[in-house]
């Protein structure tokens, strides 16, 4: 009865839809609209670019050895910073190929000799989601400002996550830390109004973004000024603020969660390496899990949303992909997403051995295939996985359907589909039924669709009708899981679009959860084509630079730190005080709760305490 | 309400029990809380509320209402509090002045004063620096916060700082060459380092919750062309006034009320305080001056203040049809005749005096030796 029911209301909506293009796409496209935070008006699909892409292909890289050269003659002061905003110091040509299966890039430098990694392990899913790949978003304009950075400019997009180092001080002690926190020796640390002129200044250019801030670190709340951005970014329109943290002082201080809610605090990327306590050894505390289930509870009582993000490395932890995505689903009514980070060897493992590296190397396309092996093909790596930058496509669909009338356009993620690539389950928050989005929706017709409805451009009505036949012509009732239905997933897909098509958000008792792999560059893997249209961009008081041109490649962190410290560390304790820092694998001292999270019982392969040596970051 | 602030179901003041939450445990005793530290530090998780105070003040957008979060006067109050006691040494049964502006400045410190144990004494910013050197001989103040550096000057050149002062904040104009011990108010708050952490702010929480109710909170005194009598309040005192308020002063969701010309008296702060308490009432800080002209923007349940101040305020309510939702007025001197009964003709308005509020007081033992 379900399947007759759906196939019927497919072909319904099939017939509607093709009678309705019949006549659509032969009268000429009208304009689109062209809204005032947009540089130009909204492009058509085919005006829409690409980067190169396939394969073998060429691009632009660098040369590991030599850009570290200039970096640290730089920091020294030996050579100038036109080294990297005048000219090429460090590049290299890349040849990206397809070898033994795999997708590697390759490069030489005439000083250093060859360098080669492994970008794919799956040239089919590599495939698979370039294929998929929506489009650049605007290439920016008016945006000098803050754009100044040579090879390493952003020049696409709005961006989806403006970062913002609040601090680059740490109450962790994670050995290693891509940015060294604690270790460097010197504190920089923004002040208020240069907080809140970066965060002007970041929507002062067009195309004006309704775009996230994170703000990072360091441990970001470990800035006296944390509450104080977090209320300013939301004052002046920042769609979602975020805050890449490790969690401890959310545990550690019972009302700051409420604080940080009322300032306007959304979300929360808290770092989280694993299921259990030995699963954290690594980061140096013995009860670290308790703390995050501490910080977890309280966050999600005081309303903000948790975004539990794993790096992941070969050989380390690669076997806690699965867990952690039913982790997920078990606590979905306080997680909407998780955000794996496969490994980028940045900040002190620049310096780690080819061999190393190699054997810890992880990919999306490893993550891909983890977790339909964990899932036991319940998610299929080929049906399920989309680029990051397909979620442009429904930006395009919601920034047309709202028209000129609106300050910000959309939240755009339109990054290089190499960057990261992303599945959507729909979870039920209290049976916890799951399965993936795209077992019962074609999400690929459906963006061609929303290809036809922006192209042809039909006004709000006309395009909001062609959206529900769409939607209903790429949804296959009856693979959907028991209990959800087309009506049910009509009102998710529309609180996605942030009420775009009915102009209301309904809250569901089933609920899209993201599970996103985000894979920043490295030295070894770096690709100018992917920087020029980061949507991650680090807002610094040098401009806003790309997140791996800012962690990685010319390795602008280093450089604006040193231009802008405050203190050297030890000038700065004698006048500060030391602040607290967790390590030495000794527990943190936690207020008596109870747990109330579902604890996992099923672990597989969780590495064995004191074997684990990970920690590429904070998972920021 | 904000965007992302939960809605919180909240029993009537005085909240007795409220069921914990995360990182709660064990912070409630089966009477509810009995010190205006923890009254306050309870209430911090249930606000429900866009503002606490609202002051005329510029922001980016020019003049205008500004709005004071919770979360920003709790933090700041904890700042303050840790300043003066890890930097500047304070402990408990120290003393501070506040010969400062009331406003939220003064109740933040004020706060912070009482949450690791010491005493307030608040001053009127209209006292003459002879008064004032009379007060501080008698109470012999740890720290002296004062209006501005032309205060202080004055108050040295009589000789009217005492030896127990160990540090003087400004709260406005240049420290200059006041000494050592002198610092600007942004600078006493300006504390990085390890103060803003969640090690001290555990530390705070731990020392406002060990605070018992009969420690004396501030210093009230009677002044009639001398000092005439002083007498101390207690924090468990102050809760029972806070309560007195809201018997009286039932609290609403939403509500507004203007504290007008108001001086830093008993009744003012017992007013202040109850509706910090309350999680729901936003107070509105409206100073002698230009503040005034403005509250026409405003629409107060309560209004609050001297007779001829309220009495100014109710001509701009009236001017811009704002009265409307006016329920209470607190004189603090005698009524505003005049406007009373022509407020009174369009809507009932209970009046009260400061009398009717019972803010018990204890003798304070008086100077040390």
């Amino acid at each position: 009865m379900r399947e007759a029911l759906s196939r019927a209301t497919r072909t319904a909506a099939n017939v509607a839809w093709n009678a309705f293009q019949a006549v659509n796409t032969r009268i000429p496209d009208s304009p689109s609209v062209h809204p005032d935070w947009a540089p130009g008006p909204l492009p058509k699909s085919y005006e829409r670019t690409k980067p190169p892409l396939g394969w073998p292909r060429e691009t632009d890289s660098l040369c590991p050895e030599c850009v570290i050269e200039v970096r640290d003659a730089i920091i020294a002061g030996e050579r100038d910073i036109s080294e990297f905003t005048e000219k090429k110091s460090g590049e290299v040509k890349a040849q990206i190929v397809e070898e033994d299966g795999k997708i590697l890039i390759k490069k030489h430098c005439e000083i250093h000799g060859e360098f080669v990694d492994t970008l794919s392990v799956d040239p089919k899913l590599s495939e698979v989601l370039e294929r998929r790949y929506f489009g650049r978003d605007f290439r920016t304009a008016e945006d000098e400002h803050l754009h100044h950075h040579g090879s390493s400019t952003i020049r696409y997009g709005r961006g989806a996550v403006l970062t913002i180092d609040l601090t680059n001080r740490c109450n962790m002690m994670c050995n290693p830390c891509f940015m060294d926190a604690n270790q460097v020796g010197y504190v920089h640390e923004l002040t208020l109004e240069e907080i809140k002129e970066i965060l002007d200044d970041s929507i002062s250019f067009k195309p004006r973004r309704q775009m996230s801030v994170q703000f990072s670190g360091g441990e970001p709340t470990m800035s006296p000024h944390f509450l104080e951005a977090c209320s300013y970014a939301k004052e002046v329109g920042y769609y979602s603020v975020q805050a890449a943290t490790n969690g401890l002082r959310f545990a550690l201080e019972p009302e700051f969660a409420y604080q940080a809610a009322e300032a306007g605090l959304n979300m929360v990327y808290l770092q989280f390496d694993g299921v259990t306590n030995e699963s954290n050894m690594h980061r140096h505390i013995s009860n670290l899990f308790d703390a995050k289930w501490m910080a977890i509870e309280r966050l999600a009582d005081a309303g903000i949303d948790i975004t539990p993000v794993t790096t992941v490395v070969n050989t380390v932890n690669d076997e806690q992909v699965g867990p952690l995505l039913e982790f997920v689903i078990q606590n979905s009514d306080k997680m909407g997403a998780i955000s794996f980070q496969p490994v980028s060897f940045t900040g002190r493992d620049e310096e780690i051995s080819d061999e190393e590296r190699h054997k810890q190397r992880y990919t999306i396309s490893h993550l891909a295939r983890d977790l339909q092996e964990y899932t036991g093909g319940k998610v299929d790596m080929y049906r399920d996985w989309y680029p990051l930058g397909s979620a442009g496509a429904y930006t395009w669909l919601a920034d047309h359907l709202r028209g000129t009338e609106v300050e910000f356009g959309g939240i755009s993620c339109s990054c290089h589909p190499n960057c990261g690539a992303s599945l959507m389950l729909v979870v039920n928050q209290h049976t916890k039924e799951w399965a993936p989005l795209t077992q019962f929706f074609d999400s690929e017709g459906f963006i061609h669709d929303i290809n036809v409805i922006t192209d042809t451009s039909r006004g709000k009505k006309l395009s909001l009708f062609q959206t529900m036949l769409a939607l209903m012509r790429n949804i296959d009732g009856s693979k959907m899981p028991e209990g959800l239905t087309p009506k049910i997933f009509l009102e998710m897909v529309n609180t996605k679009l942030g009420g775009a098509v009915t102009g209301e958000v309904n809250r569901q008792q089933w609920k899209i959860v993201w599970v996103g792999g985000m894979w920043f560059q490295d030295l070894w893997t770096y690709d100018f084509r992917r920087t020029e249209m980061c949507v991650i961009p680090y807002a610094t008081q040098e401009g806003e630079i790309s997140f791996c041109a800012y962690n990685t490649g010319a390795g602008w962190r280093n450089i604006v730190e040193n231009m802008h410290m405050v203190a050297e560390t030890r000038d700065w304790f004698k006048e500060k005080g030391r602040h607290e820092i967790y390590a030495g694998n000794r527990p943190m001292n936690l207020a008596p709760g109870t747990r109330s999270l579902p604890v996992m019982e099923k672990q597989k392969g969780i590495p064995h305490a004191g074997t684990v040596q990970l920690g590429r970051g904070c998972s920021h | 309400m904000m965007a992302n602030q939960r809605a919180v179901e909240k029993p009537a003041f005085p909240f007795g029990v409220l069921p914990d939450r995360p990182g709660d445990e064990g912070a409630q005793d089966d009477r509810g809380p009995d010190t205006i530290n923890r009254l306050l530090l309870h209430g911090a998780r249930y606000h429900d509320r866009e503002a606490l105070f609202l002051q005329w003040e510029q922001s980016r957008k020019g003049w205008g209402w500004q709005g004071h979060p919770d979360w920003r006067t709790d933090r700041n109050a904890i700042r303050a509090a840790l300043v003066l006691r890890q930097r500047i040494g304070m402990e408990a049964g120290d003393r501070v002045v506040l010969w400062i502006p009331f406003g939220m400045d003064f109740a933040t410190i004020e706060r912070g004063v009482w949450s690791i144990g010491g005493l307030s004494v608040p001053v009127s910013p209209r006292w003459s620096a002879d008064r004032v050197a009379t007060l501080l001989h008698e109470t012999r103040p740890a720290v002296l916060f004062v209006p501005a550096v032309d205060s202080l000057r004055e108050l040295k050149s009589i000789g009217g700082v005492p030896d127990s002062v160990r540090a003087t904040v400004l709260m406005a104009g240049e420290v200059e060459d006041q000494g050592e011990e002198a610092l600007g108010y942004d600078a006493f708050m300006d504390y990085g380092g390890v103060l803003d952490t969640a090690e001290r702010a555990s530390m705070w929480r731990t020392t406002v919750r060990s605070i018992p109710p009969n420690t004396p909170v501030a210093l009230e005194y009677r002044w009639e062309g001398g000092l005439k009598s002083l007498g101390a309040m207690s924090q468990a005192g102050l809760v029972e006034a806070a309560q007195a308020v809201l018997r009286l002063l039932p609290a609403e969701k939403g509500g507004l009320q203007i504290l007008a010309g108001a001086e830093p008296d008993p009744i003012c702060r017992a007013l202040l305080y109850a509706a910090w308490a309350d999680g729901l009432t936003r107070t509105a800080f409206v100073p002698p001056g230009p503040a005034i002209e403005h509250t026409g923007q405003l629409q107060p349940r309560l209004l609050a203040g001297p007779a001829d101040i309220v009495a100014e305020v109710m001509r701009k309510l009236d001017a811009a049809d704002q009265q409307s939702g006016l329920s209470y007025m607190v004189c603090l001197t005698d009524r505003p005749a005049g406007e009373e009964s022509r407020i009174a003709s369009r809507r009932p308005v209970s009046f009260l005096q400061s009398s009717q509020i019972d803010v018990p007081l204890r003798e304070f033992p008086g100077r040390e030796p």
